[in-house]
């Protein structure tokens, strides 16, 4: 782990949804140092596994009919954090999944997830579960 | 600019031409059509005896974390700022997943957001004339290396039906809670 990496990256704005099985993290990833980085791992106790994922949305590829849209998902191994820059991960695109969740994720629960990041190591936070 | 180039142009029009018709396919005014699905309770739910409510109609599975908990969460949201107005209007999510969702599963899924919503399951063979008549796109992908067991590519359409149970209207994955409840109050009308 770099300390100086680690104070780089800021996590703000965790959340997720309810959720049975299958729950989702959203959240922001900051990187203030002059060094890119990437998150490509998280875990969290509430979940047997974390992965990456991309929502796709294949109207995009049909000149913007989202109307006849399919939406699927792509795991991602990794994500860069450029450096000075920022990624969001919200709805439809970029998202956390918890997979195989050890219980039902209700409204206003707060739950513990770590995210590894290739130069910075590990960092916590807390993820929130939003009210409908 | 050479022939092929031509036939490119061509062929991008055809297919513009195409997906705007495709997009018609569905006719506002026309009959939604019936159905008898499994409902989240096992009772059996008819389509045609629910005259007289609204209906948000769309398809999605408990397994689905980022899309299908958006568009849960905004009707619910939605459904809310109507306030009395939406009191007899129905959500109803068809699974496009039956493999995994039994009634049970999905009670337990759609009462996390709101306990009116409605979740419809049914064997492949009640499912699959469904999805042909409301133009559902579903495709298993398993090849993708994730410990989610499989992801469903689906369509994410919302299709709202009027009372007297015709198509009046559609919406999706990425509407805000406001512009859903538009979409709600039109089809209450």
């Amino acid at each position: 782990m770099n300390a100086l990496a680690l104070a780089a990256i800021v996590i703000s704005n965790a959340w997720s949804r309810p959720a049975i099985g299958t729950g989702v993290v959203y959240l922001r990833v900051a990187n203030r140092g002059a060094t890119s980085d990437r998150l490509d791992a998280a875990r969290t106790p509430v979940a047997r596994v974390v992965e990456i994922h991309r929502s796709v949305d294949s109207s995009a590829s049909m000149n913007g009919m989202r109307m006849t849209g399919v939406m699927s998902m792509q795991p991602v191994n990794a994500v860069k954090i450029p450096a000075h820059g920022s990624v969001t991960f919200a709805p439809g695109g970029y998202h956390l999944m918890a997979i195989g969740l050890r219980h039902d994720l209700h409204p206003n629960e707060r739950f513990p997830l770590q995210l590894h990041f290739a130069r910075a190591g590990w960092t916590s936070v807390t993820v929130l579960v939003r009210p409908i | 600019m050479n022939r092929a180039a031509w036939f490119a142009a061509l062929a991008l029009v055809l297919v513009c031409a195409a997906l705007v018709l495709a997009r018609f396919l569905l006719p506002t005014g026309a009959q939604a059509a019936d159905f008898t699905l499994t409902d989240q309770d096992g009772q059996p739910y008819t389509l045609s005896a629910h005259r007289g409510h609204p209906i948000a109609l769309f398809f999605g599975y408990a397994h689905c974390p980022d899309v299908c908990p958006t568009t849960l969460s905004a009707l619910a949201r939605a459904k809310r700022t109507l306030g009395p107005a939406s009191a007899n209007f129905d959500v109803v999510l068809v699974t496009v997943d039956p493999a995994r969702d039994n009634a049970a599963t999905l009670k337990r899924y759609v009462h996390l957001f709101d306990p009116t919503f409605v979740g419809l399951t049914g064997t492949e063979a009640q499912l699959d004339p469904v999805y042909a008549a409301y133009h559902v796109y579903h495709q298993v992908d398993s090849g993708k290396g994730s410990a989610n067991g499989y992801i469903v590519a689906h369509s994410s359409a919302v299709q709202f039906i009027s009372p007297d149970g015709r198509l009046r209207g559609t919406g999706d994955w990425s509407d805000s809670p406001a512009e859903l409840a538009v979409l709600m109050k039109q089809a209450a009308s």
